[in-house]
């Protein structure tokens, strides 16, 4: 069975401190396949960049989704994770996919949060949209508690959805409405 | 370019329901989880009850959770058809015609039929 099929798909990506959490869409926004990779060994970016790239031999996405960090004095991700952006972006322009970023300002705005919103929320938010991760919501954390290896999932989750968002208004035709974020 | 394989739906239906392999495969009829994991991988094609069985479990008719063993088993059955049809091209008898109206219909539907590679 080595025939071609055309697949179209959307790989949505967020690194975390112990690896990344990956999930996939196709075109029309349906659920692929999802997953959490964790990455135990030193030289984290370089393991984690190829089990990425493995993914991308794999799947060929057509769009790649991830966070949009900005270099300033408070960037929000350790520098580590931002040269992985770097790497991604670079990977990306090689073979020629279509590379989309989203902040978390963006994310909470598109899932309808106001304001300030914890990652449980967030979580919560996408399981609401996506009812094959409702098994995955983390209990609320407690002081004394590590972060949930799940909650990586729900960001790239989340990032995948403001894609898809974003993609329906643009197709909408209402300029407005695609820049009203 | 490098070519995309084929993908079966079973592991994201399975996976969107929170089963294990190894519950799916007690579900199907299997003993071992093993066969499950060789349909999900496409290195195997299911057998009629088996995808049936699929069908019952998730509601997902088999031409949409294996679209690659459908689309395999279609290009052979049309390549099939296409040569039948040609050699009764000449015919001008009714069973002839007849067969060439079903033959017509078949190549219509392969053309025309939307291709439901359905996701979750």
């Amino acid at each position: 069975m080595t025939h071609e099929i055309h697949h179209s798909f959307v790989l949505s990506l967020y690194p975390t401190s112990r690896g990344f959490a990956f999930v996939l869409f196709e075109r029309n926004g349906a659920l692929f396949d999802w997953g959490v990779k964790d990455i135990k060994e030193k030289h984290k970016n370089a393991k984690a960049f190829a089990e990425i790239r493995k993914l991308n031999d794999e799947y060929r996405p057509e769009a790649l989704v991830i966070e949009a960090t900005s270099d300033g004095e408070k960037p929000g991700r350790t520098s580590r994770i931002r040269k992985l952006y770097r790497m991604l972006v670079r990977l990306a322009a090689e073979e020629f996919i279509d590379i989309h970023r989203y902040s978390w300002k963006d994310v909470r705005s598109r899932l309808g949060f106001a304001g300030t919103a914890t990652r449980h929320d967030i979580a919560q938010a996408v399981a609401t949209q996506i009812p094959a991760f409702v098994i995955r919501v983390p209990k609320p954390r407690k002081a004394w508690m590590s972060e949930s290896r799940w909650n990586g999932l729900f960001h790239a989750a989340a990032l995948g959805l403001v894609y898809y968002q974003q993609t329906r208004c643009s197709n909408s035709g209402n300029p407005a409405e695609a820049q009203a974020g | 370019m490098k070519k995309q394989k084929a993908y079966c739906y079973l592991r994201t239906h399975r996976r969107v329901w929170g089963l294990a392999q190894k519950h799916l495969a007690a579900l199907l009829g299997y003993q071992s989880r093993t066969a499950v994991s060789r349909i999900e991988a496409g290195k195997c094609v299911p057998s009629l009850e088996i995808a049936f069985a699929c069908q019952v479990l998730f509601g997902v008719p088999p031409d949409a959770m294996f679209p690659h063993v459908y689309q395999d088993i279609e290009e052979r059955a049309m390549a099939r058809i296409y040569r039948s049809y040609e050699g009764l091209l000449q015919s001008s008898s009714i069973p002839a015609l007849r067969k060439r109206e079903l033959f017509e219909a078949a190549l219509r539907r392969a053309v025309t039929k939307p291709k439901r590679f359905e996701g979750v």
